[in-house]
């Protein structure tokens, strides 16, 4: 009896004694800079992951041959020195000199070439394969200079490129991709420290960079899956950089002094309409009706606060060949409904609208949804919601079995590819197929001089807007949360950079 | 005895049978990894490749033999997303939810049994209603939504514990009080009802009529015959707790199988879902087991051949 109240007393005695312990002052920082993101890295292989959340934390690890300038349009040498088009299929790159690295292996040709065949080698079965598909083969002309060729014309060459991560050739030979994806070695700004998985990554500073060493010693990447309790590691202030920072608590980090809220442009959200097998999408006037009947105006001022820009058309405002005088189509029910008489639906029609809330980059999907459902209820097309998880969605899209959905699309805004993708007959054409949109298209992007490749644009982008295949509705920006002592915005090609950013006392 | 449990481990088996069958069946249903796996711009070709090289073509029972076969080898597939095998990276997170779930046990039992013993003692009286208000309170209250007002309560508003993370002590409290509330309420609730049926009984009417001081009434005759439910209940709330751990984890942000067990199911990688499944079906068995065993040590009269 005795020995077991005091086994109690003593359990609840240190119980107290561990709880007094942890109630110390701030737990202590892992890094001199910390970023905490949705998610963990997937692995430092970065051919083997299609993930923004990891691709933020491996190119400080690695150097790409180019990069997006900081307005987002032009492209600027990083590895590579400089580039010319020898041929409409033949790139040629001069390399840059002396740079090494972290295992003190030498950065040439041979690692260019070795990086883009193991992209693409089929038996890896890397993710970032399809990014790359159109290349061919890496030719080495001196250990400085390469030559890259395309299966076709490629006017987009750079912008793919700038998203290939070059690996050392001899490290993974020696190791395995396995331990590469573990324990990774590039030539980027910093050199991988530490990975304890699910809870942080930390990198320190390569003291011997190209470009010279960063202004940070250490930076510390962390999963904080949960939004509020992200954003409450802010405003603690045990970390310096938050991502996905969801629209509903703009105001709070704003007007909390010592934060900001940094915003890059992100994704585009549209309405896809399959004009192949609904009936009334079937028909030009019909497809513009919605469009003059979708309020994307009030959606933006009202569920997002601003924090999206409206378009004109499926081109981002960066696309080559975005032209700025075409007016977004205008709001006006009268005429939306005048428009579906004249098409022979005067009391409307039926049609299923599929949503999915877990679908990663759509703010507020649900809200707009609905949103969109009640002002198309207003002309006469009654929407009958459905809503679904990602995966499930992604799956009955590529089995064509959606009539109307709310979609999401990211990718690289500078090349314009997502055009190609989901447009272009030939390469997906599950919802939409147009010869003259084809034609329009196979121009646009073998167009390898810039101003060519800006007139076929702007000939496409009128085309599109005019034959409505979407209903066309904004670009979300994507948010992050950034302590004011921190140097960093958020730049528009997507990635994390940590090189330049500093942390002022 | 030892018949007990060899036959216990024989059902134990059936049951992760059932389960892994189950998941397997369930997850090929709701969606398929290639669209999330590969970049957007992924042709029908490639996604279709994909798909092949994954095996996921194949019909879903021929699927379940391969992945049978290979399981019995200790071989659980690749994780699609980390592209390493699956199960070492669901056996090391392992430990990170046992600390969790252990802690909150002890949370809730160092509440628990003290509440509710002395609620019921104090039957009818102001504190006996407070305790159980307090109890509905705790039952009511959402996971997520304790979780998220503990952390802006003493780490934003009082900068007592951190907002999230693991590593020290101080990361552990919040998380296992979260974890731990809602099973106190209930063992709380079970504690006082066990101990009021205890306290009419005669044997315990006899100890007081002894003259024995309450204290070894109390624990001793009282307290050990109520005991015996409140180990069922605690075996069952270890699922609850393990369940309730998928939630802790992912608002703290706590390394364990919960918080792997939700990204890998939102991104559909189908062999990392399939491991935790059965790692968190073997570990709940197992507890289910240790249970039952220790009824006989706490009622002599229970023997199990």
């Amino acid at each position: 009896m005795t020995t077991r109240s005091g086994r109690w007393a003593l359990a609840l005695l240190s119980l107290v004694t561990l709880l007094a312990l942890g109630a110390g002052p701030a737990a202590a920082r892992d890094a001199d800079l910390i970023v905490a993101q949705k998610a963990d890295v997937d692995t430092f292989d970065p051919t083997m992951s299609n993930n923004t959340t990891t691709h933020n934390i491996t190119i400080n690890l690695f150097d790409t041959l180019v990069r997006l300038s900081d307005n987002g349009r032009e492209f600027v040498g990083e590895l590579a020195e400089s580039w010319r088009v020898v041929d409409p299929t033949t790139w040629q790159f001069k390399l840059r000199k002396g740079v090494k690295f972290h295992n003190g292996e030498d950065f040439n040709a041979e690692a260019v070439k070795f990086t883009l065949e193991s992209s693409l080698a089929p038996e890896r079965n890397t993710r970032v394969r399809p990014t790359f598909s159109a290349f061919k083969e890496v030719r080495i002309e001196d250990p400085y200079t390469v030559q890259i060729t395309t299966q076709k014309p490629y006017a987009i060459a750079l912008a793919q490129l700038q998203y290939l991560m070059i690996m050392p050739p001899k490290y993974v030979q020696q190791v395995g991709w396995e331990e590469f994806g573990r324990r990774p070695v590039g030539t980027g700004a910093f050199k991988f420290k530490e990975w304890v998985r699910d809870v942080r990554v930390v990198f320190e500073a390569n003291d011997g960079y190209w470009k010279g060493k960063p202004k940070v010693r250490t930076v510390a990447f962390k999963p904080i899956p949960e939004d509020a309790s992200r954003i409450a590691a802010l405003q603690r202030d045990e970390v310096d950089i938050i991502d996905a920072v969801p629209y509903d608590r703009i105001r709070e980090i704003e007007g909390t002094a010592s934060l900001k809220v940094s915003a890059r442009q992100g994704e585009q959200i549209y309405i896809g309409l399959d004009t192949l097998r609904v009936e009334p999408f079937k028909k030009r006037e019909v497809r513009q009706a919605l469009n003059h009947a979708v309020n994307a105006d009030a959606i933006v001022k009202n569920l997002l606060l601003g924090y999206a820009v409206r378009l004109n058309g499926p081109f981002f405002p960066t696309t080559p060949g975005y032209d700025s005088k075409l007016k977004p189509y205008a709001y006006d029910p009268d005429l939306a409904k005048r428009m579906l008489a004249q098409a022979g639906y005067p009391s409307g029609f039926e049609v299923e609208f599929a949503l999915s809330p877990t679908l990663q980059g759509i703010a507020k999907g649900n809200e707009v949804g609905e949103a969109i459902a009640g002002q198309l209820a207003r002309v006469g097309v009654r929407t009958k919601l459905v809503v679904r998880e990602a995966a499930a969605m992604f799956d009955d899209y590529a089995a064509k079995k959606l009539q109307m959905y709310l979609f999401p699309w990211k990718s690289s805004p500078e090349s314009g590819r997502h055009l190609e993708t989901l447009l272009h007959s030939k390469t997906r054409g599950y919802y939409y197929q147009n010869l003259d949109a084809d034609k329009l298209l196979d121009a646009y992007f073998s167009a390898l001089d810039p101003k060519k490749r800006q007139a076929v644009g702007q000939e496409l982008h009128a085309y599109l807007r005019e034959d409505a295949p979407w209903i066309f509705l904004y670009q979300q920006q994507d948010l992050f949360g950034v302590r004011k002592a921190v140097g960093w915005e958020a730049r528009p090609d997507y990635l994390m950079r940590m090189r330049d950013v500093g942390v002022t006392k | 005895m030892q018949r007990y449990v060899a036959r216990r481990l024989a059902q134990a088996i059936l049951v992760v049978l059932g389960v892994s069958l189950v998941v397997f069946v369930v997850i090929r249903l709701s969606g398929n990894p290639a669209y999330l796996m590969l970049s957007p711009n992924a042709t029908e070709a490639e996604r279709a490749k994909l798909v092949r090289d994954l095996g996921l073509d194949r019909p879903v029972l021929v699927q379940y033999a391969t992945f049978l076969r290979q399981a019995v080898a200790g071989d659980f597939g690749r994780s699609l997303r980390y592209n390493q095998p699956a199960l070492p990276l669901v056996l090391e997170r392992l430990p990170a939810t046992l600390q969790l779930t252990a802690a909150a046990l002890i949370v809730s039992l160092l509440i628990a049994i003290p509440a509710g013993i002395a609620a019921a003692l104090c039957r009818k009286t102001v504190f006996d209603s407070l305790t159980m208000l307090a109890a509905l309170f705790g039952q009511s209250m959402p996971v997520f939504w304790l979780g998220i007002m503990l952390i802006l309560l003493f780490s934003v508003r009082f900068h007592v514990f951190p907002t999230s993370g693991s590593g020290g002590f101080e990361h552990l409290v919040l998380p296992a009080l979260t974890l731990g509330l809602y099973s106190t309420a209930r063992v709380t609730r079970l504690m006082r009802a066990g101990m009021l049926d205890v306290i009419g009984q005669d044997y315990v009417r006899t100890a007081w009529a002894k003259g024995l001081p309450g204290r070894t009434v109390v624990l001793k005759h009282a307290l050990r015959n109520t005991l015996i439910p409140v180990v069922t209940i605690v075996g069952l709330e270890l699922g609850t707790l393990l369940g309730g751990a998928v939630i802790t984890e992912t608002i703290f942000a706590w390394p364990g199988i919960g918080r792997l067990a939700v990204t890998a199911i939102f991104q559909r990688d189908y062999p990392l879902v399939q491991a935790v499944v059965l790692v968190t079906a073997l570990v709940f068995v197992a507890c289910n087991l240790v249970v039952d065993l220790a009824y006989a040590w706490l009622d002599p009269r229970i023997r199990f051949d």
